[in-house]
């Protein structure tokens, strides 16, 4: 390694632009370069904490070329083709040498075969950043029913924020499968109130409704202007809102009461929302009666017909590109997933002083902690600013990275409307046996995971101030067997108790 | 009573038996007598008045009906558990705060002689937010200068006290200098440039505790506490701008720079957060195999603890020093904020402002001290968790401002209740060993109250007694609202009554900045 060279970071996400700035502020002496082929960027803003290591984040769009300047980074615009040692090779053949480097090419929306037809594409949209967002509140105006195939953490809050049209959605096993376990996800249909949903079939369109011209066509082209006033069917304000505006929490997640506050638990789904789960689209097909943009055909037999579907199904690590290097990927799951194998911590690949971070990684938690990977901004950033400590350790500045991010799983959320906290392994994950789950039903549901006598994970619904306790007792390893069943009751108050 | 062997084969006993034990001995003051749980040395007491006796008492009572035993343990059974403990002096005693917690309940003041060698330190007798504390701002600013300004002034220290700012801002991430800071305390805040020369005079020991150790602290807790500095925490904690609301004793308040109703007080409650609570876990557990190694035996396995004298006692207190210190930076740190929002809304400096601590308490920790115990000098320590200590006057270890009124003891109250300040006695230094309350405590859980109470009528309350509310998912108005607290008014009154400290100042909130 020749340290005069440039440290290299490849793809301007979360994780790239967190890893470049902050290696920036580390190495202010030395040069840094991005590699992005797109003019923009989207940045991560400056997390609110809700807990020690849960993290609320708000991800925005900024022009790269600025970014790059107020950082004093160096800004290649070009795709990466392959690595070779020491350098990386353009898709212009030009070779960008460097001493560290930190893959961060992120990962693509997956999206199922039949969704794929070439036919519909102007009727399927895949979601996954804030720039789909925000054409996905104009490609809703004006539908009347959309479907939304996919159980992620993306879907499960979109959901809820569709308002005015009918929502059917599909998830491939039980509702909220990304996040939660089938157990959960039954008490949790109770608490977000999803066992209230609509009943009626969807295949009705609505009485009354007169089918308009359609929107969709228009919706989907992309000189459409952003000025265009939404109509009848939107994102809702409050998740762009909580999601992408700058928005004050407190550390326990509240928000600032001057803000107008939504009242949570009013309904919402107005008999909107039909979930149907352990279902799949099996085709598309065209509408004979020329009412629908497109008919899906379901797994069930359903025939549905919408204006709109919408694929949050997971992704798959951006890492193709590297087929040709002998570099360590990990295998894909049903064509999701996969990534450049790294270890937690000190994020570097198989190929020395090649590091790797965000959703492009696949990261190896060590073997006592009770963290896992899931492909969220959150981590990106934490990756993101791992790889570059490393990076600049390599390089002789600074300490190798010694943080604790890496010990507890942390994500925070709002699902369906309600402030949701995720520690630890709160499915149990990887716990062979032994472990006890203790559930709190209700609005205000709690679960606690216990193996040996020690909390291993929680998952806090609603009354989320107790999410500090919960981390500090993972982290702290307290044993806590003699509590049982008690850690989840309402009195005394945990949070006093260990105080 | 029955000999020791057949209380032993006797099933549990019933509420009126335990009830037995208890005894008013005093108007505000009730004994546990001997005999309350097994292998007592000691007696307990605790200070409730006629208003906060029956709450204690229900809890024993569900304790003693309630079948399936195990579980939480009630805060009379936890006093004289602790009463049990080697090296006892006199009495197990609590506040009228108490309620249950880990060990010994939150209210619990137990001192252990220092000359017995069989003596003990525990750390469930500190508790797991180590130096957790109270820290008091005063200003020359009256209510009318601020009420036009008081959402901005709210939003403003919203935005300087830190929420997760990471590396940015105040908050050293090398391992180097969060060391300097466990070493150091609050003379780390000074050389850094965070606090004023005269902030460290009005500071239970100068906000550095000297014994404390940092390679005594695991390199654990350290990364926990690594990105927490300058940080107020989440849960009971807070920072609220209050104003005068009553005067009780005119020349004690002048000495602090309060001279009359109206003025704005700024109260900053918080403590050592993962960092303390992993410091507390560690010793936990070392101190589990010193007790099996020295047969040291407890009535409850929360009760670990060890000789003062062995390596387990002094490695704990050194690393307890330690995280004090560093809750000592923290609530500088947060002081240094606090002042630079004050100083931007009012375009003044902090100094112009007056912006001077009045006194910086703490009630989470463990002291060395020295007491008068039947007419001998005794060198003790103090186990203090979740009670506050209350020095008399002419007492040597607090500042000369105060040393004829006394120290000054801040008791912080909750969103929408009062504060207040109150002043250590000669008499609670004899009662007490010189401590007091150290806030509402809480009569019944967030949870249960939240159920009870419509979050639209807290806010309303709320409004109408004049308090900016910058917290607040509808659910934390609710549940931290006055009404699911012990009323903080009683515990004092409880306190004042009994004489162990007096009522000097009352405060009341005018915004709320919750971590």
């Amino acid at each position: 390694m020749q340290k005069s060279q440039p440290a290299v970071v490849i793809g301007g996400g979360v994780a790239g632009t967190t890893c470049a700035s902050y290696l920036a502020s580390l190495l202010p002496n030395h040069p840094i370069i991005l590699l992005e082929p797109h003019p923009s960027l989207r940045i991560s803003s400056t997390p609110t904490e809700i807990t020690r290591l849960a993290k609320d984040v708000t991800v925005q769009t900024e022009q790269t070329k600025e970014w790059c300047e107020k950082y004093n980074i160096s800004h290649v615009k070009a795709h990466a083709r392959t690595l070779r040692p020491g350098k990386v090779i353009l898709e212009n053949g030009m070779h960008q040498p460097f001493s560290v480097c930190c893959v961060a090419t992120g990962a693509s929306p997956f999206v199922p075969s039949p969704l794929q037809n070439p036919a519909f594409q102007n009727v399927v949209i895949t979601l996954r950043d804030t720039q789909s967002v925000q054409s996905l509140s104009q490609a809703l105006s004006g539908a009347r029913v959309v479907l939304v195939v996919g159980a992620g953490g993306i879907a499960m809050e979109l959901v809820h924020e569709i308002t005015n049209c009918r929502v059917v959605w599909l998830t491939r096993s039980h509702v909220g499968g990304a996040f939660f376990d089938k157990r959960a996800s039954l008490a949790l249909a109770t608490t977000f109130n999803l066992d209230k949903l609509s009943s009626q079939s969807p295949s009705d369109p609505p009485r009354g409704l007169e089918v308009q011209p359609k929107p969709h066509s228009a919706a989907m082209n992309p000189e459409i202007s952003f000025s265009r006033s939404l109509a009848a069917a939107a994102v809702g304000p409050q998740w762009l809102r909580t999601r992408y505006a700058p928005v004050i929490y407190d550390k326990k997640g509240g928000m600032n009461t001057t803000q107008k506050s939504i009242p949570f638990l009013s309904g919402g789904y107005g008999g909107s929302i039909q979930a149907l789960a352990s279902c799949e689209v099996v085709d598309l097909h065209k509408d004979q009666s020329g009412r629908w943009p497109v008919v899906a055909q379901l797994t069930n037999g359903e025939h549905i017909g919408c204006d709109l579907i919408i694929v949050a199904t997971g992704v798959t690590a951006n890492v193709a590109w590297l087929s040709d290097t002998d570099i360590q990927l990990a295998a894909q799951e049903d064509g999701r997933g996969g990534g450049i194998t790294v270890k937690a911590g000190d994020m570097e690949s198989s190929i020395p002083c090649v590091f790797a971070a965000g959703d492009c990684a696949s990261v190896q938690p060590a073997d006592d902690s009770d963290w896992f990977q899931l492909r969220l901004w959150s981590q990106a950033l934490t990756a993101g600013r791992a790889a570059a400590q490393n990076m600049a350790a390599r390089l002789g500045v600074g300490e190798v990275y010694s943080g604790l991010e890496f010990d507890v799983f942390a994500h925070a959320t709002i699902f369906f409307g309600k402030r949701v906290v995720l520690l630890g392994r709160y499915n149990a994950e990887g716990l062979c046996d032994g472990y006890k789950v203790y559930e709190r039903d209700g609005e205000d549901y709690l679960r606690v995971v216990v193996q040996g006598g020690r909390v291993r994970g929680a998952v806090l619904v609603d009354d989320t101030d107790c999410a500090e306790v919960f981390e500090n007792l993972i982290l702290s390893k307290l044993q806590v067997d003699w509590l049982g069943e008690r850690l989840v009751d309402r009195e005394p108050d945990l949070e006093d108790y260990f105080d | 009573m029955a000999t020791k062997v057949s209380s032993k084969r006797r099933l549990k006993r019933s509420y009126e038996e335990e009830l037995s034990f208890l005894r008013r001995t005093a108007p505000c003051q009730y004994q546990i007598d001997v005999g309350f749980v097994p292998n007592m040395r000691a007696p307990g007491t605790f200070f409730v008045n006629e208003k906060l006796a029956p709450l204690v008492k229900s809890e024993l009572q569900r304790f003693c009906e309630n079948e399936s035993a195990g579980g939480f343990i009630p805060a009379v059974k936890q006093i004289a558990n602790v009463s049990s403990l080697p090296g006892i002096v006199q009495s197990s005693i609590a506040m009228p705060d108490v309620h249950s917690g880990y060990g010994f309940a939150i209210g619990n003041v137990a001192a252990f002689d220092m000359n017995d060698d069989e003596a003990v330190v525990s750390p469930g007798g500190v508790g797991f937010d180590i130096n957790c504390g109270v820290r008091l701002i005063r200003t020359n600013l009256m209510e009318e200068d601020v009420d036009s300004l008081k959402e901005v002034l709210a939003q403003t220290l919203f935005d300087h006290i830190p929420v997760g700012v990471g590396s940015k801002g105040i908050i050293p991430t090398t391992m180097k200098s969060l060391e300097e800071a466990l070493e150091l305390g609050m003379d780390w805040s000074l050389r850094e440039g965070y606090a004023w020369p005269e902030d460290k005079e009005h500071c239970e020991e100068y906000g550095r505790m000297l014994q404390a150790d940092p390679t005594k602290v695991s390199s654990r807790a350290k990364k926990r506490g690594l990105t927490q500095l300058g940080t107020l925490g989440a849960g009971n904690h807070y920072a609220e701008i209050q104003v005068v609301d009553e005067i009780f004793d005119d020349i004690a308040a002048h000495k602090m720079g309060i001279g009359k109703v109206g003025q704005v007080v700024i109260m900053i409650h918080s403590g050592s957060r993962g960092l303390g609570h992993q410091v507390a876990t560690d010793a936990l557990q070392h101190m589990e195999k010193a007790m099996a190694r020295d047969r040291i035996k407890v009535n409850d396995r929360q009760l670990a603890c060890a000789r003062i004298s062995s390596r387990e006692g002094q490695d704990y207190l050194k690393a307890m020093a330690a995280a004090a210190n560093f809750a000592w930076v923290n609530r500088s740190s947060m002081t240094f904020l606090a002042r630079q929002a004050f100083a931007k809304v009012f375009e003044k400096t902090p100094a112009e402002l007056d912006m001077h601590v009045i006194y910086d308490v703490s009630h989470n920790i463990a002291k060395v001290e020295t007491h008068m115990i039947d007419g001998e000098t005794k060198q003790l320590l103090v186990h203090r968790k979740g009670a506050t200590r209350a020095f008399p006057p002419h007492h040597p270890l607090i500042p000369c401002d105060y040393q004829f009124t006394g120290q000054p003891v801040l008791v912080g109250g909750t969103m929408g209740t009062c504060s207040y300040v109150l002043l250590g006695t000669e008499r609670g230094m004899q009662k007490t060993f010189g401590s007091t309350c150290h806030g509402a405590g809480r009569a019944q859980s967030r949870s249960a109250c939240r159920r009870k109470l419509n979050y639209e009528e807290v806010l309303n309350n709320l409004k109408e007694k004049g308090i900016a509310i910058r917290v607040a998912s509808p659910k934390l108005v609710t549940e931290e609202a006055p009404e699911s607290y012990k009323d903080v008014s009683a515990v004092v009154d409880t306190c004042d009554e009994a004489g162990i400290s007096k009522k000097c100042v009352r405060l009341r909130p005018l915004a709320v900045i919750k971590g």
